[in-house]
């Protein structure tokens, strides 16, 4: 932990040395991330509320999900990159080391640019927080971290699954990119809108709708198609996720097999 | 015709080299698309009447030729020749026989239709076979009208795309042009969202930009979400920008060049 502490910070240490770059990187992850998030306000301005759903409501939704994959992201920085480490055969350095593989491959991308996509995430969540109209106290508050908190850990386990699948292959990365941008941009509407076979996608297989759909319809009063405990699930969700990405890892790194000299 | 059709093959065969990232693109164009297609479905069903000029079918057949052209209609610099202005590379190029400006608006053009002649095909396919309400339809009254528009729309594309390479004779650096400009047009054009679901007076400020040429127009045209006047107007729209454009690149590629310096040995 000390190492991955050490490598992260050494990582920051030297992105602020160019502060002008990192401010230009964070402002562009900023721009990205507000287009998503107009998107969704011109809509709501538009057409209002969605059914049962209100604008702040499907705002709290666009947070939690958005916030989660945000930290996740910087976080995990180093697997979304990874495939380049296979290529140019720069894992093997890595296995020399006396220290962990995830450690290192972690630790040497601490990317805080992403935090860009964290304001919008925040703002969207205190918009919709402060607009709802059901009440929201200290339970319903510790509620949402710990679906934020589950979804980082969710969003991790998905990024491990990604860098891992790079021992296998390393073509086609950018699939993954639906599932983790496709994903936070279906999740944040409420996943009773969309079509049975997509619900259940991201409901039984990448179990994105634990984070936010079922927790808030709970929280705001709304009855639910499904049983009522499933709308704990997202610590289970996010906890069986890493548990997965570590598996994937490890069966990876026993099967790499060197590319570079 | 000679270079463009040289420089088309080029762009075509660097496509195909990188055929898993293709489908991987289509793939998730295709995800995103589903996406937004129910997202809109939702919101026609709740509030209907909500969005003035354009029907659900409309804002469908909308997604699915956006999400098809996508590579075609988001702008970017010829990146390889702006790092030919940065290392002094660019000697070469300005010692070919052939003229500059146009021979960058044959690169450009190329390099916007390779991947849509790849890309589209299939997505426009998919979205025509889909059932019931998510399926792709065509306004086939107003057809050769959209088409023309689309033409005129790739052709906008190119130019815009040799603007923003010639601004770096002045800038060396693309980064700036190259990052903020695409994410402006992104938002303006259409490609965000439909301009139908604007406020009312953003929406006539932004239609009348050349950003919205480029994606709003052919797509409004192509799935029906206007008047025959209508039409006739935007496409004397697409007109005057696509002539001022290019005359504007011809000029600004001309004074680029005679104060060029090339850098490096």
């Amino acid at each position: 932990m000390s190492v991955y502490f050490k490598l992260s910070l050494a990582y920051l240490r030297g992105q602020m040395q160019h502060l002008g770059s990192f401010a230009m990187s964070v402002t562009r992850n900023l721009i990205s991330s507000v287009g998503d998030a107009l998107r969704l306000v011109l809509l709501g301005v538009s057409f209002g509320a969605m059914g049962r759903w209100t604008g702040a409501q499907i705002a709290v939704l666009y947070g939690i999900i958005t916030i989660s994959f945000a930290v996740a992201s910087a976080l995990g920085a180093g697997l979304f990159s990874f495939s380049g480490v296979i290529r140019r055969g720069d894992f093997d350095r890595v296995l020399l080391r006396p220290c962990g593989t995830l450690t290192q491959v972690l630790g040497a991308k601490f990317d805080l640019t992403r935090f860009g996509r964290l304001t919008t995430g925040v703002v969207g969540l205190a918009w919709g927080i402060a607009r709802l109209d059901t009440p929201f106290g200290a339970a319903q508050a510790a509620m949402t971290a710990l679906c934020v908190f589950s979804g980082v850990l969710l969003f991790l386990g998905i990024l491990m699954i990604q860098g891992g699948a790079c021992f296998w292959t390393i073509e086609g990365m950018e699939a993954f990119n639906a599932i983790t941008y496709g994903g936070v941009a279906m999740a944040s509407y409420p996943l009773e809108v969309y079509k049975g076979w997509l619900r259940d996608l991201f409901l039984y297989v990448i179990p994105l709708g634990c984070l936010n759909y079922l927790p808030c319809a709970v929280l705001f009063g709304k009855t639910l198609p499904y049983p009522l405990f499933t709308a704990y699930l997202a610590p289970v969700a996010g906890g069986a996720y890493l548990a997965l990405g570590l598996l994937v890892w490890r069966a990876g790194v026993r099967r790499y097999r060197s590319a570079g000299a | 015709m000679s270079t463009f059709r040289a420089l088309l093959k080029t762009a075509l065969r660097q496509q195909l080299q990188y055929r898993s990232a293709m489908l991987v693109g289509i793939l998730t164009q295709l995800v995103f698309a589903f996406i937004y297609i129910m997202v809109y479905m939702a919101y026609y069903t709740y509030s209907p009447g909500a969005a003035q000029g354009m029907t659900l079918s409309q804002a469908v057949s909308y997604t699915w030729i956006n999400q098809a052209c996508l590579r075609m209609m988001s702008l970017s610099g010829l990146v390889e020749i702006q790092e030919m202005m940065r290392d002094g590379r660019i000697a070469f190029e300005l010692a070919r026989p052939a003229d500059l400006h146009g021979m960058w608006l044959s690169r450009a053009l190329a390099v916007r239709l390779a991947p849509f002649a790849l890309h589209a095909p299939l997505t426009i396919a998919i979205g025509l076979l889909m059932p019931g309400e998510m399926r792709l339809s065509f306004a086939l009254e107003v057809l050769p009208a959209g088409l023309l528009s689309l033409g005129m729309a790739t052709l906008l594309s190119a130019a815009v795309t040799v603007l923003m390479t010639a601004s770096c004779f002045w800038t060396i650096d693309s980064n700036g042009i190259n990052r903020l400009l695409p994410m402006v047009a992104k938002v303006c054009s259409g490609n965000l969202l439909p301009l139908a679901f604007y406020p009312a007076g953003v929406r006539a400020v932004l239609r009348a930009l050349p950003f919205a040429a480029i994606a709003d127009a052919p797509m409004r045209i192509l799935v029906g979400a206007c008047t025959a006047r209508e039409a006739a107007a935007t496409l004397a729209m697409q007109g005057v920008w696509l002539a001022a454009l290019l005359a504007l690149g011809r000029v600004v590629t001309g004074c680029g060049v005679r104060r060029c310096m090339v850098q490096g040995g």
